[in-house]
């Protein structure tokens, strides 16, 4: 009985689950670090942040202290709008903090092992 | 069962807090540029339901009870705009701004000229903020706010000039256009003058050893000019400059898409200059400034981005007809050409001119390059009694592939061809001179090569390295090896250090490149066939960048040391009335030093002050000669303040010279000699700018203390005497000018 109980109540909230909220695209809120390289001044990761949250789909964009020119960003992005290819090609494609007319800035990419 | 009522309860919880919310982002929209709005308010229509975006321009709202998904945005200064969200997880609303907010005044938040904290070699760019302070008429004049590069008057009456680098003649600097060589032999005597700073997008000055990608040229340094970018320059843009001595200015630019897909995109510009009224304020006789009449018109066309895969296009076309007459003031052109009684220089020509490149990106790391350009120039002028027509052809093909390693390093490696044919007519319609060197001259260029150089990013790019060489083969002179290097170290992202170190040769183009020749009474006697010029430079900089509070700033310093193995320069000392054209094999070397304080305060305010220390000379029979007209000592002062909404702009900037070293005139009789050195004197300059939406009005003043340098001709009263010289000019000589002049603009 306890089963069959359990099978019915189980169902019914996996439906009220599935039919709570109105039809909606999926969407989830996701985050992503990204190394980022080549920075040489101190305007270089807010310039980075500044271009990232001026993008649609970016919630919020944090990063840590240059060492070494090089920054650790964190990124909280909506999977429905935007994603991790689309985000390295903003920074990469991103002006240089003091010279405008170059893109600097490197996305550090994890080695895939074959 | 206790436990699976409390997980559906909790499922369900969620189910229902994951419905009552939405979130979205806020964005402001002015012409192509969109913000986020932090503060922006969004809430649902006809709800008192409202959220304010956070610093990020994300809001959220809640969802119940709502029944019209419509969302109300609102911000100050742009348009309200409803928006319907059904079946969104997420909402991205982009409001526009009201037009009586839109182009107010241009407010541009960068600098103007700046040290690259990219580039491996010590590079200066100069930015259109920095040109715009100043009337940058011509590419001569692009340069007075800065230390680097010091312009230099070649021929007076015509006003040709170059661009010196590191004391050294402009010949020994590499002058590229969109990274083309099109400044050489003809069109280097009076090429620079032919690009009006209207087209100019920037400047890149890099001192000392460069690339070998651009070729085997380049000794002292490179000034590489970008022109305007068809995809992001101004829709439209006019320029109109009027000066004290009546030479008028006009130039138009207009730039846009091409075509459905908007991936072609092209820059007309248009460039005019009117003559001056003659002038001769030192009474001397001879016009003050030569009357210009000049045309151009230049096309550039973009395709893609060669960043992304595929093909990416870049061309220019460009036509330049120009006419200076200049000379005495009763000399006309077109009844005293070849005169012995007026004296007068006339020089015309026509030169159209083309280059491409083309660019198929095949993955992130692999990309092929071809790239070509060309120019004919035909000349046909007059220095006093001596005719002289010219006529040019240049051509130059690379091909190279670059390839990204290791994700991080770079290889280019490629072959090129350079292509030359000067042919060059002189002639004497007076033979009292007993001038002797009449005839007809080629000179030749066939110049087969194959180059590489790698760039190494070591130590998450704290270090980076290019090394590279090149091989070319000279048609007569055989092989020629060019290896080059380059180094920077990033000691921490406030301290910069560079180094370099390479070689650089060119072939002599003689009297195109020494026009002074033509115009003298000397005869030239020719002692040997001249080889190519060789050098050697190397040189380190520091670069030290700081920000405190308001004020931030940049202290560098820089020194580099040139040493000819082969050089050429007429030889004027060893006959007062002969010019000796022969190889030097002996030392000679340049040393320069330069430090420099750019600081910016409160955003408003800019200083840059610099100070240059020239040691130019050779050894010859033991004796050390210092090059002419080069100061030992010189500095710079420029100083720019604009008002908050950058209306207001106003611009200063003096130049001082020390005492330079002049050609030895003690051979000639008395009335025909001149000091051994010139005298210190210091210029200023000043500028206002006045901005009101697309509209800039600029008046200024140049050479405000009326600095001319006295009797700067010799024999001035008789310009056909064996002694008439225009070679001895070092400083001012057309006195204070006042000008004024309009940009208009439509992004």
């Amino acid at each position: 009985m306890n089963k069959i109980l359990t099978c019915i109540i189980a169902g019914i909230a996996a439906m009220c689950v599935a039919f709570a909220a109105p039809a909606q695209t999926t969407d989830s809120v996701k985050k992503l670090e990204i190394k980022v390289s080549n920075l040489h001044c101190n305007n270089d990761m807010p310039t980075i942040k500044k271009r990232l949250l001026n993008q649609d789909g970016i919630d919020e964009v944090t990063f840590t202290d240059i060492a070494s020119e090089c920054s650790l960003f964190t990124i909280t992005y909506h999977s429905s709008v935007t994603g991790q290819p689309q985000i390295e090609k903003v920074i990469e494609s991103t002006p240089g903090c003091d010279d405008k007319s170059s893109t600097p800035y490197k996305v550090k990419r994890k080695k895939v092992k074959s | 069962m206790r436990k699976l009522i409390a997980i559906c309860f909790l499922l369900l919880s969620s189910a229902v807090d994951a419905q009552t919310m939405l979130k979205g982002k806020l964005f402001g929209q002015s012409g192509a540029d969109k913000e986020i709005l932090p503060g922006g308010k969004a809430g649902w229509i006809g709800s008192a339901n409202a959220a304010i975006a956070n610093e990020n321009g994300v809001f959220e709202l809640p969802m119940d009870g709502v029944t019209d998904m419509r969302i109300v945005a609102v911000y100050d200064g742009y348009f309200t705009d409803t928006v319907s969200v059904a079946g969104k997880a997420y909402i991205s609303i982009t409001l526009r701004k009201k037009t009586r907010e839109l182009g107010g005044v241009t407010i541009t938040d960068r600098k103007g000229a700046y040290i690259s904290g990219i580039a491996v070699g010590q590079t200066e760019i100069i930015n259109q903020r920095e040109l715009s302070k100043a009337a940058c008429c011509d590419l001569a004049g692009c340069f007075g706010t800065q230390a680097s590069v010091q312009p230099q008057t070649t021929n007076v009456v015509t006003n040709a000039q170059e661009l010196r680098i590191l004391g050294l003649s402009g010949v020994y600097n590499q002058v590229l256009l969109d990274g083309f060589p099109m400044i050489q032999g003809l069109s280097y005597t009076y090429g620079i003058s032919t690009y009006p700073g209207t087209v100019v997008d920037n400047i890149f000055v890099s001192k000392g050893t460069t690339s070998v990608l651009q070729g085997y040229e380049s000794i002292s340094g490179q000034i590489n000019l970008v022109t305007r970018q068809p995809e992001k320059t101004d829709r439209l843009f006019v320029n109109g400059y009027i000066n004290s001595f009546g030479e008028m200015h006009t130039n138009a630019n207009v730039a846009g898409p091409i075509g459905k897909g908007k991936k072609w995109h092209s820059l007309l510009a248009l460039h005019m200059v009117q003559p001056a009224r003659k002038t001769d304020g030192n009474d001397d006789g001879f016009l003050d400034l030569p009357l210009l009449t000049r045309y151009m018109a230049y096309n550039k066309w973009t395709y893609g981005n060669d960043r992304e895969k595929g093909l990416a296009l870049q061309a220019g076309l460009r036509i330049v007809n120009e006419k200076r007459i200049g000379g005495q003031t009763g000399y006309k052109a077109a009844e005293d050409e070849g005169s012995s009684v007026v004296y007068g220089q006339t020089v015309r020509y026509t030169q159209p001119e083309a280059y491409a490149k083309a660019t198929y990106r095949l993955s992130d790391d692999h990309a092929v390059v071809l790239a070509a350009s060309g120019f004919y120039h035909d000349q046909d002028s007059w220095f006093g009694t001596t005719s002289y027509k010219a006529k040019q052809q240049s051509g130059y093909l690379n091909l190279q592939h670059e390839w990204l390693w290791r994700e991080k390093h770079q290889l280019k490696y490629g072959v090129s061809y350079r292509y030359q044919e000067l042919n060059e007519d002189i002639a004497f319609t007076d033979t009292t001179l007993l001038r002797t060197y009449d005839g007809h001259y080629l000179t030749q260029l066939r110049v087969p090569g194959a180059f590489a150089e790698n760039t190494f990013h070591w130590a998450d790019d704290k270090v980076t390295l290019i090394t590279g060489a090149r091989a070319d083969h000279h048609q007569v002179w055989g092989w020629y090896v060019t290896p080059r290097a380059m180094v920077k170290y990033s000691i921490n992202p406030t301290n910069t250090l560079r180094a370099s170190a390479g070689r650089g040769w060119r072939q002599v183009n003689l009297f195109s490149e020494q026009v002074n020749l033509l115009a003298s009474s000397r005869d030239i006697v020719f002692q040997e066939t001249l080889r190519p010029e060789a050098a050697w430079n190397w040189g380190l900089s520091h670069v030290y960048r700081f920000s405190i509070k308001e004020v931030s700033g940049t202290l560098s310093g820089d020194f580099y040391s040139t040493h000819f193995t082969n050089q050429f320069f007429p030889d004027y000392n060893a006959d007062p009335v002969k010019a000796t054209i022969r190889n030097f094999y002996g030392v000679s070397r340049s040393n320069g030093l330069q430090v420099e304080a750019s600081l910016s305060f409160f955003r408003q305010v800019e200083l840059r002050v610099a100070y240059n220390y020239l040691d130019v000379y050779r050894i010859e029979n033991g004796t050390r000669v210092t090059l002419p007209f080069n100061a030992r000592h010189r500095a710079m002062g420029a100083l720019s303040y604009h008002t908050k909404n950058n209306r207001w702009q106003g611009d200063v900037n003096t130049h001082w010279f020390d005492r330079m070293s002049l050609p030895d005139t003690r051979k000639n009789p008395l009335p025909y000699q001149r000091p051994l050195y010139s005298t210190p004197y210091i210029t200023f300059n000043a500028q206002v700018t006045f901005r009101w939406k697309t509209l800039e009005v600029y008046a200024g003043c140049e050479n405000i203390a009326n600095y001319r340098q006295p009797n700067p001709i010799i024999s001035v009263n008789d310009p056909f005497s064996r002694y008439f010289d225009l070679s001895s000019v070092w400083g001012p000589t057309r006195g204070r000018e006042l000008y004024m002049g309009v940009r208009f603009s439509v992004k």
